[in-house]
């Protein structure tokens, strides 16, 4: 077995904090290629995962796996201490899972899909009426309840199943491409209601393509790359312990730039043009004061010097350009 | 309430269809009434409800849980915390209520006239219920094995719950060739009413239908699962059939009296239903080098818990055969009287030779299924081996005795004449060719996964 173990990345689990989620030396095979290969991480209690990687990467499985789904080939996955082979009903009460395809009973009301998958989920009868208020509510359904499911469209569909997969407030949510099918505006309440969610005690993962959305809500971002974790860390942390792209903004044109700047230590892709200089520097705050004294010191005509904004998809590419240069960690 | 069946009673029992039901086979009735006498309704009533739970129920038990795998519902119910007990019974009743519905509405026209009896409605309840459990079994079964055209799997599951049916209403009706005298049953040297024996042999088959969807239910909602319910009921079919003797012309012959000749036809009756059935275990469990390689891990870590739940279903049931096989053969060894009797009624020359053969085509086959179906690729792969065994079994012994080569026989089917090496040996090679192949495919598709 060619597992690739590593120590897990406790991505800001303090210091006698239980993960809620704790995968260690997962491996899933398919018939004809592995998909997870020895995948070991911890998710902290409260933080929402964004779980993005190319198509291929191992996201789906990894999720059906977090879900006690699939059985993996070894390793472990516990859900609030729970082993999800050993106790998969236990696993089943505490998690919910929007997957990215997923079916409806078409020929039932909102409200009975609703209170099916509360009673299947063991919501007490004394309170599922309250459970399904609440979730139509959340989702901007509650004026569809005796709607039947089949006439909904699909913005409302996709509202619908989410609105089932949360029904039971479980621990722990997983979420698959959970915006697919959801208006701007819809998608800017579904990123409210997940932080809502994270604000009371909910643990998240959303997997999804559309970055700039998880920027809105995610605490930590986990990279998928060839069925391994290639990055997991919280996103500030990720942004810190990147190469931080610069600019320099001139009041005017000035020859000695460049020169300026390849005599300093921690820059690299430098480009100059008239108006300045572009770069990426890695150095906390000292090392770029000391940066901009060195520049005024030798006579450039320094009109700004700040930060160029980064996206996380910004990050998300320069980590995904990396692993293919075969520039990566590792699995963590 | 099981909220998974009070969702089929929502979805099945409509009002239209709560109105449309009755109405509808009120007229069936008026109709045979009209037409007929009070025979004539019962007659009609009989095969409305055979058909209602039959070829209807059958459908509707197959289309339980393949419906939902199609609708993409199936993974959500099995996130659910509803156990394998209560989903198992109410997919089967909740998925069937309506035709049930149907049936409970007919009870008076079956009855009328006193053509039929309450004791004939209890038969078509429990053929009824069992067609639908095998159904709904099959269809578990398929679901398991990932078929690419889950629609089609429906309608072969149906036909199996069918098929089920009828062998069970020929047991429910008829006595098989056991039937020592009117109305009585011998089983194992003993006399049991018939009519008594026959219900207690179709109840303790429901019972083992139902054990069997609990399971492949457990299996479903991802708990561990050991194959013991299935050990447990190939060794109950190989002692039930065990008590069997292998032919009624034996008791003419005046052997039944000898209690060893009948021990070696009852242990070869539960021998060839315990090859049978490990053979269709084999044939039907899901397979493939992931799940060869699980047990292959779980056997060398040397967890006994690990290495029940990778053990393929089709591995202690085929150890039971060997049990079963050795003391056949040494049973038919250590009776010479016992030997020259079957030698003549079996015209066997060696029970032992045949013994082995019989192990040696399961063996082979199992290696056949499992040389197809190793990489997983293929998508119609258990077809696939199907096909290649029919060729074995039939399409080569057709051509053998039409070129008038029936030497080369046994080569192709288990043989009872002959020396024990024409018997046993050209299957030995087989098997040898067989998995010498299947050790190259291992290594080709283990190697192309690794590189993958």
């Amino acid at each position: 077995m060619d597992h690739d173990t590593a120590v897990p990345d406790p991505a800001g689990i303090g210091a006698g904090e239980a993960a809620v989620v704790a995968v260690r030396d997962l491996v899933y095979d398919y018939p004809t290629a592995r998909a997870l290969f020895g995948v070991s991480f911890d998710i902290a209690p409260g933080s929402i995962t964004a779980l993005v990687g190319p198509n291929g990467a191992g996201k789906t499985t990894l999720m059906r796996c977090l879900a006690a789904l699939e059985t993996p080939y070894s390793g472990s996955v516990t859900v609030d201490g729970l082993d999800i082979e050993e106790y998969p009903r236990q696993v089943h009460e505490r998690l919910g899972f929007l997957q990215d395809f997923f079916g409806l009973y078409d020929d039932l009301t909102v409200r009975r899909c609703l209170d099916y998958h509360a009673a299947a989920r063991s919501v007490p009868s004394s309170q599922r009426r309250d459970a399904i208020t609440r979730s139509a509510q959340r989702l901007g359904l509650a004026d569809r309840l005796d709607q039947r499911a089949g006439t909904l469209s699909r913005g409302l569909r996709q509202r619908l199943a989410i609105a089932q997969a949360i029904i039971h407030r479980p621990s722990l949510l997983l979420l698959d491409e959970p915006a697919s099918g959801l208006d701007p505006e819809a998608r800017q309440e579904l990123s409210r209601l997940l932080l809502t969610l994270q604000g009371e005690g909910m643990t998240l993962v959303v997997s999804s393509h559309i970055l700039a959305e998880l920027e809105d809500y995610s605490t930590h971002m986990m990279i998928m790359h060839q069925g391994r974790i290639t990055e997991h860390s919280a996103i500030g942390d990720m942004a810190e312990a990147a190469a931080t792209p610069m600019r320099v903004a001139l009041a005017a044109p000035h020859n000695g730039l460049r020169a300026a700047l390849e005599g300093m230590s921690g820059l690299s892709g430098l480009t100059v043009d008239d108006r300045g200089a572009s770069f990426a520097f890695v150095g906390d705050d000292a090392a770029r004061a000391d940066l901009l004294r060195g520049l005024i010191e030798a006579g450039i005509p320094v009109a700004a010097f700040h930060p160029e904004q980064r996206s996380m998809q910004d990050v998300y590419l320069d980590r995904l350009r990396r692993d293919r240069t075969g520039g990566g960690e590792g699995g963590s | 309430m099981n909220p998974e069946f009070y969702r089929n009673l929502l979805l099945e029992l409509t009002l239209h269809r709560l109105i449309a039901m009755p109405l509808i086979l009120l007229l069936i009735y008026a109709a045979a009434g009209l037409g007929g006498d009070a025979g004539t309704v019962s007659e009609v009533a009989w095969y409305a409800v055979m058909g209602m739970l039959v070829l209807w129920g059958t459908r509707l038990a197959a289309d339980a849980v393949l419906g939902e795998v199609v609708s993409r519902t199936w993974d959500s119910q099995r996130m659910s915390t509803i156990g394998p007990f209560a989903m198992g019974w109410a997919k089967l009743l909740g998925s069937t209520v309506y035709v049930w519905y149907g049936a409970a509405l007919s009870a008076p026209a079956l009855l009328y006239g006193r053509e039929r009896d309450f004791d004939d409605l209890l038969r078509i309840v429990m053929v009824g219920l069992f067609a639908q459990t095998v159904a709904l079994f099959v269809s578990l079964l398929v679901q398991r094995l990932r078929p690419e055209r889950l629609r089609f799997q429906v309608t072969a599951s149906q036909l199996f719950g069918i098929g089920a049916a009828v062998s069970y209403w020929s047991v429910l009706q008829d006595a098989p060739s056991g039937l020592v005298g009117r109305g009585e049953m011998s089983w194992y040297g003993l006399s049991f009413p018939r009519d008594e024996f026959l219900l207690a042999s179709a109840l303790a088959f429901l019972a083992w239908g139902w054990f069997g969807v609990y399971r492949l239910m457990r299996t479903e909602l991802q708990f561990r699962c050991w194959p013991v319910g299935w050990t447990a009921f190939v060794a109950f079919c190989g002692v039930y059939t065990g008590g069997f003797q292998i032919d009624r012309g034996l008791a003419r012959t005046g052997i039944f009296d000898i209690p060893s000749t009948g021990t070696v036809s009852q242990l070869l009756a539960a021998y060839l239903t315990v090859l049978t059935l490990v053979w269709l275990a084999a044939y039907a469990e899901p397979k493939g080098l992931v799940r060869l390689r699980r047990w292959g891990a779980a056997l060398r870590g040397r967890d006994p818990r690990r290495i029940l739940e990778a053990t393929p279903a089709w591995v202690p049931g085929m150890l039971l055969g060997v049990v079963v096989g050795i003391v056949l053969v040494l049973v038919w060894s250590l009776s010479a009287e016992t030997r020259d009797v079957y030698a003549g009624f079996l015209n066997m020359e060696s029970l032992a030779a045949f013994a082995v053969a019989l192990f040696l085509f399961l063996l082979r086959d199992i290696g056949v299924i499992h040389f197809i179906t190793l990489d997983g690729r293929k998508r119609r792969a258990h077809m696939t081996a199907l096909v290649y065994l029919v060729v074995l079994y039939v399409l080569f012994p057709i051509v053998l005795a039409t070129a008038d080569w029936e030497g080369a026989l046994p080569a192709f089917l288990p043989h009872t004449q002959g020396h024990p090496l024409v018997i046993t040996l050209p299957v030995l090679v087989q098997v040898a060719i067989v998995g010498a192949l299947l050790v190259v495919r291992w290594k080709r598709v283990a190697g192309a996964m690794a590189a993958a």
